[in-house]
């Protein structure tokens, strides 16, 4: 019976120790670390700021703008290529974020922001039905006149409004919102996000591709996508073609000062050179839409890494003790800017969720 | 071999030129002008593809045919290689009205109209009870009249930099005339019934502006190649160029008014300028007497603020009308002769 009394008093005082832990937490703001600069960072770390503006928020990365996977990106308002995340998460967070861009296009430093809003044709070479129709400004159905005089290949076509970002503008943004609301920003490699919860009570794990090591998660694969970006003025209209035939859909997006031409989608591929062969086909593919195309300057080309995730985007919390927690927010595949607003968002109910359960335990 | 004089060399005189050679690829052509690419009125033209009834009049049936036969062609060239070259490009956009309207008159000949919702009306900017998203082109003639004239030089025309004070000066010289001189037929025909209606634009630089926009018809705000043109005023009889400060102020205000952003654009250059309105659209045949002798003129002038939306399909009507001359006349200056 003594022994017992010992056991349930020792309990008693871990349970005491570890109370008491909780209750530092709650009784100062927890400090929390962003891991990751790209559009999934910068938005979490900002939208995190502007609930908890006591909180000291630090933003840790090893990239910036302009050389993230971001930076890279089309920039192009549009769901896709997101593994098995659930379709009302999709609508959800897809939809918080075009809303917001919209909103932002209002503004009279959109140009700064680096939003604009965009017009076009999606033409497949069979009809569809996309979820995303609902979401996106004006969306019909190309008339038989269009697709005659605009694309005769293709067999089914869309016309819609939607938002593009300059991402190399509007990381910038983000980041100068981020330290006017006294963030601070740090440039370093971290190999364990572990090592990172001693000096943080929360990190917010951003690292896209990188989770596939930092959070060993082997369900994060590249899916690798190519661009070239030239200078094209005249083109005020994106348009994309997605046929049974074509390896991979190809695209013309018309961005504030070039014109993104992609793309490719090649799985597992980890290759950030640029392909000899992927450069003639998104150029001949794009230049059968707009023949123009071909007075076109070259500016450059680019490689990057889709993060996709075949069970969908992470955005979980792992609680660690200590009341510690890491919550992630990665695996956005080819969805990272269309989704960027909502999974920020997301994180931030995350954390909410998780520092009140910490505070009712007491 | 027919001696053809074009006089003019904006849109309509080098629609005009062009499509006359090429139904008539022996004639010899000549354009004669005092006025080229930047000088003309042509070159400040935003060059929308639209029209509203009512601001330009001809012949119903006839507007269609130029309106019809113009996108075609502005079409062909778009999608072409030369799309960048010739200035022409693909634009969208919103028209936005207080009070409700009938279909837009070229969206049966352009790639398309919808009419807006209700909920669309609301989340675009200011108060509009109604509107119209349009899917057009937009005809920059910048681009577009060095263009039209390297083919026409490259086909044998000739051209002329004359400023003409009466036809008697050139009138012996010619076959037929064509008369593409907007408001110059003011002096140059006699033309009473021609009125000005200046314009003011503005073009800035702000390459994230893509849609275009049209509020009350007089305010617009068109995505060009290299910059932005803003619109715009419409003062009947007007004639002064000078760059009165206060209308390009307020262009601005109610452009900003609809996107917000422009205020942060570089502003590049402002125009003012001379719509060259008639009551009705001139494309047709005068016989006029000169050296005792008759010598046709096809008038081709006074489109007001269409002519470069229509400017191709009125040359090709100018050219057939040329062609027709030539045939009638042409047999009986043989006979003559004999």
């Amino acid at each position: 019976m003594c022994l017992k009394n010992i056991q349930f008093g020792l309990n008693a005082l871990i349970c005491k120790e570890l109370t008491a832990n909780n209750i530092l937490m709650a009784a100062r703001e927890p400090s929390i670390c962003v891991l990751g600069a790209g559009v999934i960072g910068l938005s979490s770390a900002v939208r995190i700021q502007d609930k908890f503006p006591r909180c000291d928020v630090t933003l840790l990365a090893d990239r910036f703008s302009p050389d993230t996977t971001s930076d890279g990106s089309g920039g192009f308002w549009l769901p896709h290529l997101v593994g098995g995340t659930n379709q009302d998460s999709i609508s959800k967070w897809s939809a918080s974020t075009l809303d917001y861009m919209i909103s932002l296009t209002k503004s009279p430093l959109a140009n700064q922001i680096g939003v604009h809003l965009v017009s076009g044709y999606s033409f497949f070479s069979e009809p569809q039905c996309p979820e995303w129709r609902k979401l996106v400004l004006g969306y019909r159905e190309v008339t038989d006149k269009e697709l005659k005089l605009l694309l005769p290949k293709a067999k089914f076509g869309v016309f819609y409004t939607t938002v593009m970002i300059n991402v190399k503008a509007y990381l910038p943004w983000l980041i100068s919102r981020f330290k006017q609301k006294n963030g601070k920003v740090i440039q370093s490699r971290v190999d364990k996000i572990e090592d990172l919860l001693q000096k943080y009570d929360i990190v917010v794990n951003c690292t896209g591709i990188g989770a596939n090591k930092l959070a060993n998660d082997s369900d994060v694969i590249p899916i690798r996508g190519q661009v070239t970006r030239v200078k094209a003025p005249w083109i005020k209209h994106f348009m994309t073609y997605e046929g049974s035939d074509e390896h991979c859909e190809k695209y013309i997006l018309p961005g504030t000062d070039t014109v993104v031409l992609g793309g490719t989608g090649q799985r597992g591929d980890w290759n950030t050179q640029i392909d000899d062969r992927d450069q003639q086909m998104i150029w001949d593919g794009c230049l059968e839409m707009i023949p123009s195309l071909k007075h076109a300057e070259m500016i450059r080309h680019w490689a990057g890494l889709r993060p996709h995730r075949s069970s969908g985007v992470r955005i979980e919390t792992e609680k660690f003790s200590g009341g510690k927690m890491v919550v992630h927010n990665y695996g956005h595949g080819g969805a990272g800017v269309t989704l960027h607003w909502g999974c920020a968002g997301q994180v931030v109910e995350e954390i909410r969720a998780a520092i009140k359960s910490t505070v009712s335990r007491l | 071999m027919a001696r053809i004089c074009v006089l003019g060399a904006g849109v309509a005189g080098l629609s005009s030129a062009v499509n006359i050679q090429s139904i008539l690829p022996e004639a010899d052509i000549t354009i004669i002008a005092d006025q080229f690419n930047t000088e003309s009125t042509s070159d400040g033209a935003a060059g929308n593809f639209g029209i509203l009834l009512g601001r330009t009049n001809a012949d119903i049936c006839r507007l269609r045919c130029w309106t019809r036969d113009s996108f075609e062609w502005y079409h062909k060239i778009c999608t072409s290689e030369d799309a960048n070259i010739a200035g022409i490009h693909r634009t969208h956009g919103y028209q936005l009205w207080r009070t409700e309207q009938p279909p837009p008159f070229h969206g049966s000949f352009d790639y398309g109209y919808r009419i807006l919702s209700k909920s669309e009306l609301l989340k675009l900017p200011g108060n509009y009870k109604y509107g119209w998203e349009l899917n057009t082109l937009m005809v920059e003639c910048r681009r577009y009249l060095p263009w039209l004239m390297k083919r026409f030089k490259e086909k044998g025309g000739k051209v002329i930099r004359k400023q003409l004070k009466n036809i008697v000066e050139i009138s012996g010289s010619y076959d037929v005339l064509v008369n593409c001189t907007g408001l110059g037929s003011r002096k140059l025909f006699d033309d009473k019934e021609l009125v000005p209606i200046r314009g003011h634009t503005i073009r800035v630089k702000a390459p994230w502006i893509k849609t275009l926009f049209i509020a009350d018809s007089d305010t617009y705000i068109y995505p060009g190649q290299d910059n932005v043109v803003l619109g715009g005023t419409r003062q009947r009889g007007e004639e002064k160029l000078d760059k009165d400060q206060r209308y390009y102020d307020d262009i601005m205000a109610r452009c900003c008014s609809l996107v917000p952003s422009l205020k942060n654009a570089e502003v590049e250059k402002t125009w003012v300028g001379l719509r060259p309105w008639r009551p009705c659209v001139r494309l047709e045949v005068e016989m006029i007497s000169v050296d005792g002798g008759r010598l046709p003129v096809v008038h081709n002038y006074g489109h007001g603020s269409d002519g470069v939306c229509i400017s191709w399909g009125c040359g090709v009507d100018a050219a057939n009308l040329v062609k027709q001359q030539l045939t009638e006349t042409g047999s009986q200056r043989l006979v003559s002769k004999l």
